[in-house]
């Protein structure tokens, strides 16, 4: 499977947000597969993800991906090289329909993705095609995002808070696309506050804690260890 | 009654070059969300520019593309020397176009001295259209009116219809999520500012043929654009026509039978808008 190519590797990432340290030196690593970084509000999740997209600057250290260097490119020349996100809140375009969304970013990479199968895998969203971006509701919006991220057919896909203020069916239901999406060889860096969510996505779990990975464990292995939940989450029950 | 149409068609001879002038600016501002306090100096630029290149050419219509042309060009110099650079600060962003637009001005009032100039249109644009009712009414005043018509449509088509138009809708939605998904927004937000900045251009060539060209137009239009697009909403098409609209019936019927106090029924108007809808009318919180 081609999966086993698309590396990301941070290393040593500082990202500052004014003046304000957020992100102090970041190590991670992910290699084709699904990985959930969990951690409070405010551990440096969303910076992390906005950095990796290029939305924020790197202070210092690196972020490779397949051997490319990413730190310090500009946003759209990273999504060229196959990386793109599901903003936390979607994010999606309010004046745009749900079909002119599929329409800007189709066909602009090549890959697996096109109109009609994203039509398939979410019929909710030809239904809708005609709706702006703001009247949808909020399981339809997450959809809508995560239909736009892999119209541009990516390598990896970062997921940032994807199950915020969605129904449990809505997120298991988004959890199984995410499932088939990776099989087919995108790599998935899924960002949670929720514990169920992240340790039923991925089978390996980051803990992010004060802007550093604080360590990295079996999704397993955290769900079972309400000691470790209580000392890095702040959840002493499931 | 021929009063009161003919006070309407002179509201909406006014309300359409505010239109003309507003909507680039309001376009700018919506994408950019760059303050252009230059906007009137580049009307101006465009009104004197476009005058000389019609009186050595003898063409009204090379005049008109030329200044356009012209302008968009200056504003494309002046985003990419002077704005870049600054970021995303507002206030200096709105410091250093009032400097530019002062330079200018200065620069114009230089070249052209202050007396007023007037625009030949071509023979078809000149003199009077037989109308019903009142007769006849100056025939650029409604070239004014199907121009602002024109570009208003054109620009509609622009914005709702094509892809470029789908662009800037999801970039005035939002910039950063636009770029995540692997589009060059600086390059589509430089398109934007050539488009505006050449609008204000064309708008200075139809708006001096409609009225005239002196020192201080500059001013004067861009306070109508700030005005009307506080009243519509900030980088909204429909929001420039329906502020234009409001400012220049407010306006001439000010003007007509409250003429000591006309100037104040204009920023009054903005007064009621700013208290109920601080976003403005089309604008969006």
């Amino acid at each position: 499977m081609a999966a086993s190519t698309n590396a990301l590797v941070i290393s040593g990432l500082e990202v500052h947000r004014g003046v304000v340290p957020v992100l102090h030196g970041v190590d991670l690593q992910l290699d084709g597969q699904t990985l959930a970084i969990l951690g409070r509000n405010g551990a440096g999740k969303t910076t992390l993800c906005n950095t990796l997209l290029g939305l924020l600057r790197a202070e210092k250290g690196s972020i490779r991906f397949n051997g490319v260097e990413l730190a310090g490119l500009k946003p759209h020349q990273i999504a060229e090289h196959g990386l793109t996100i599901v903003p936390q809140g979607r994010r999606v375009f309010a004046s745009l329909t749900v079909e002119e969304h599929l329409r800007l970013v189709a066909g602009r990479r090549p890959g697996p993705w096109t109109i009609p199968r994203i039509h398939d895998v979410f019929p909710r969203l030809a239904q809708r095609r005609r709706n702006h971006g703001n009247h949808l509701s909020g399981g339809e919006q997450q959809m809508l995002a995560i239909a736009r991220a892999l119209l541009t057919n990516p390598k990896l896909l970062v997921l940032d808070e994807p199950s915020e203020g969605l129904a449990p069916k809505i997120v298991d239901d988004l959890l199984d696309v995410l499932r088939a999406v990776n099989m087919e060889g995108t790599s998935i860096l899924i960002v949670e506050q929720n514990l169920r969510v992240g340790t039923t996505a991925s089978e390996r779990v980051a803990i992010m804690s004060g802007g550093q990975i604080a360590l990295v464990t079996s999704s397993k292995q955290l769900w079972e260890d309400e000691e470790m939940q209580h000392r890095y989450l702040g959840v002493s029950t499931h | 009654m021929r009063f009161y149409i003919l006070l309407s068609l002179n509201a909406l001879t006014v309300a359409s070059l505010y239109f003309l002038v507003a909507s680039g600016f309001s376009l700018i501002f919506g994408l950019l969300r760059t303050v252009n306090m230059a906007h009137g100096a580049f009307y101006l630029l465009g009104a004197y520019v476009g005058y000389d290149i019609a009186s050595y050419s003898g063409s009204w219509v090379l005049g008109l593309v030329g200044a356009a042309v012209a302008v968009a060009a200056v504003g494309l110099a002046m985003h990419q020397l002077l704005l870049r650079t600054l970021g995303n600060d507002e206030l200096r962003q709105a410091l250093v176009t009032i400097g530019f637009a002062i330079v200018v001005g200065d620069l114009l009032l230089a070249h052209y001295g202050g007396i007023t100039y007037q625009f030949t249109p071509p023979d078809a644009l000149y003199g009077t259209t037989p109308m019903p009712v009142v007769k006849g009414y100056p025939t650029i005043r409604i070239v004014v009116i199907a121009s602002a018509l024109i570009i208003g449509l054109g620009l509609w088509l622009l914005i709702h219809k094509t892809r470029l138009g789908m662009l800037i809708r999801a970039g005035v939605d939002d910039r950063d999520i636009l770029s995540a998904m692997g589009f060059n927004v600086q390059r589509v937000l430089l398109l934007v500012f050539a488009l505006g900045a050449g609008l204000a251009g064309l708008a200075g060539v139809i708006g001096g043929s409609a009225l005239s060209i002196s020192p201080g137009e500059d001013a004067r239009f861009l306070l109508s654009s700030l005005v009307v697009v506080i009243v519509g909403g900030m980088g909204s098409l429909a929001g420039a026509a329906l502020g234009a609209l409001l400012i220049g019936f407010a306006e001439q019927f000010g003007l007509a039978f409250i003429p000591n106090y006309a100037t104040l029924l204009t920023f009054l108007l903005m007064i009621a808008v700013l208290a109920v809808r601080p976003q403005g009318l089309f604008g969006r919180g």
